[in-house]
């Protein structure tokens, strides 16, 4: 662990280090491309002054789907942290309960159906919200609400949900497969300004700020947080609906991105240390800035071709999450 | 009055019957000992005890008040519960874990004070976990986990300490010196204990009145010297149990 919490010098620096990687993500991510600028043109692109072409790029593509792929990231990466608490697992990722099978069936019927751009998203997440409620319902039922029962109802419903996504596949018309893969994949080349997605995710951070201290001790164990003042049946049952709605959030306005959310908050675990007061927010910060530069590689790598995000993400994650895995287990 | 007072309770779970209609005052410097055979409902009763489970009938007060009518953070400031068994599947350093028991003591937006740190890294050195404060706790052996789970309650420092099997893990040597810790910080503070146990010695010299639950419902609460009887031992355990003295002690071994 590099950071002392306790110092609040070491905290001013950890803010300082992600404002940094947030800023340089986004500055990457609106320079590069097919239209590459230097500081200037960026600069005058951004403050409107240049006009033509430039501007038009830089503010209504580029900053739009930047803005997307960083909120998604951010959401990913917050619900990945608080699904790791609520069900005391490392392992834990926001879709380990269903919730993005369940968007993914109602959006490839939306595609299938040939739905326009509304409703794909309002369909994926009246889906996820669907799949909530019965994980929910179905785990909730009269043994109480362990761990293991509601992991159990989860991945039981994922992979029900995941045949019913293979069965659509396997009928699917041809001429809709490629963008049924692309969102299964996650995918933000129709990414818009994310209004409502940001304004989900600032309220999810804040909510989970206020619970913080109480998810260190649920991370310890249930009867030490409940011994310790925690109102822990309370504080689960939040925990799994802001997680799962975050998720949703996240899963409509990008598909299902893989990795961000399973590892961002491990990793972060590693190099900050498990205090959620820290952990939290640098989630957000280190999982959208991550996906914000995935997206940028995902555009330009194969350029004019564009990769689904979900792709880049796991091959930038992949052997960066084994490289520090090791090395901390070296350490310790 | 302070201390935890338990009228007419009955406690069953999953078809057995742990206590029957109870009558209990743990009073401000008395250590309490809870013996009985495995499956007597020893977890059970504690768990009880602490308000984590609601029992089937009777009424528990702590410090003179129901325990449902307190507030959780009132109820952590003055009663603490070491579990039997602490799982740690996410990463956390030995510091961070020990912390957490100043929770009850912080407000919602409050950090960790220096006093907080100070008062915390000193428990940590008196249950000799100096030097690993920041060691990720999936690397301590079993016994520096115990000790580490027994720092996180005395950093609590409730009025009230209830510990399921405190020894479990622990060598000769700090089975007694930590037995000791609790014991002495606890009635410092114008506290009481019970501590469930399997080792007799340990409960004849440390405990100053006992409760023994012998499986059918049954129970005894007693001064200690009242309650270890070897007939009362025999019944308990459903095996002889020899005393003998020695050094001026009574020993207790298996017939």
């Amino acid at each position: 662990m590099l950071l002392d919490p306790h110092r609040s010098s070491h905290r001013w620096l950890l803010c300082a280090a992600l404002a940094g990687l947030i800023l340089a993500s986004l500055s990457a991510a609106l320079t590069l491309g097919s239209v590459a600028l230097d500081a200037q043109a960026f600069w005058q692109a951004l403050s409107g002054q240049g006009g033509g072409l430039e501007a038009t790029v830089v503010l209504e593509l580029r900053l739009p789907r930047a803005l997307s792929a960083f909120v998604t990231g951010g959401l990913l990466a917050l619900a990945g942290a608080l699904m790791q608490v609520l069900l005391r697992n490392p392992l834990a990722d926001p879709y380990v309960l269903g919730v993005s099978g369940g968007a993914a069936v109602a959006a490839l019927l939306a595609i299938m159906a040939g739905a326009g751009s509304v409703w794909l998203p309002a369909g994926a997440f009246a889906g996820a919200l669907l799949s909530m409620l019965l994980v929910f319902g179905l785990a909730h039922g009269r043994g109480g609400w362990t761990t293991s029962r509601l992991l159990l109802t989860g991945v039981v419903l994922a992979s029900g949900w995941s045949a019913v996504i293979s069965f659509l596949l396997a009928i699917g018309p041809e001429q809709t497969l490629r963008s049924m893969l692309f969102w299964l994949m996650g995918d933000l080349s129709e990414a818009r300004w994310p209004g409502a997605a940001a304004v989900a995710l600032i309220f999810g951070l804040l909510v989970a700020m206020v619970l913080a201290r109480s998810l260190n001790l649920l991370a310890r164990g249930e009867i030490e947080a409940g011994m310790l003042g925690v109102a822990v049946g309370k504080l689960r049952v939040a925990l799994f609906f802001l997680a799962s709605l975050l998720t949703a959030t996240a899963v409509t306005l990008a598909g299902s991105v893989g990795f961000v959310g399973l590892v961002v908050p491990h990793l972060l675990r590693l190099l900050i240390g498990g205090d959620h007061r820290l952990l939290l927010p640098a989630s957000v910060a280190v999982g959208g800035s991550f996906l914000v530069l995935a997206d940028t590689l995902a555009r330009t790598v194969a350029a004019p071709q564009q990769l689904p995000v979900g792709v880049l993400s796991a091959f930038i994650g992949v052997p960066l999450f084994l490289y520090l895995l090791r090395r901390s287990g070296v350490r310790a | 009055m302070s201390g935890l007072s338990v009228h007419g309770l009955t406690v069953t779970v999953g078809g057995l019957t742990v206590c029957r209609e109870l009558e209990l005052s743990l009073q401000p410097g008395q250590c309490w000992g809870l013996l009985g055979p495995n499956g007597a409902g020893k977890t059970t009763l504690l768990h009880t005890l602490a308000g984590l489970r609601p029992p089937q009938a009777g009424e528990i007060r702590l410090a003179g008040t129901p325990l449902k009518a307190l507030s959780r953070r009132r109820r952590a400031q003055l009663l603490g519960l070491l579990p039997q068994d602490s799982k740690d599947p996410l990463p956390a350093t030995v510091l961070e874990t020990a912390l957490i028991g100043r929770h009850p003591h912080l407000h919602a937006w409050q950090w960790e004070s220096a006093a907080d740190l100070e008062t915390v890294r000193a428990i940590l050195a008196a249950v000799e976990l100096a030097g690993l404060e920041q060691r990720p706790v999936d690397t301590l052996s079993g016994g520096e986990r115990r000790r580490l789970a027994i720092a996180t309650l005395l950093a609590q420092a409730p009025q009230v300490y209830l510990l399921d099997e405190p020894a479990n893990h622990l060598d000769l040597r700090h089975q007694i010196s930590l037995l000791e810790l609790l014991r002495d910080r606890a009635l410092a503070a114008g506290g009481a204990l019970m501590m469930s146990l399997h080792d007799l010695n340990l409960a004849a010299r440390f405990c100053d009145h006992l409760l023994l639950l012998f499986g059918d419902g049954d129970s005894l609460a007693a001064p200690a010297a009242e309650a270890l009887t070897p007939a009362n031992l025999q019944r308990l355990y459903r095996h002889p149990v020899l005393v003998i003295e020695a050094d001026g002690r009574q020993v207790f071994i298996p017939g």
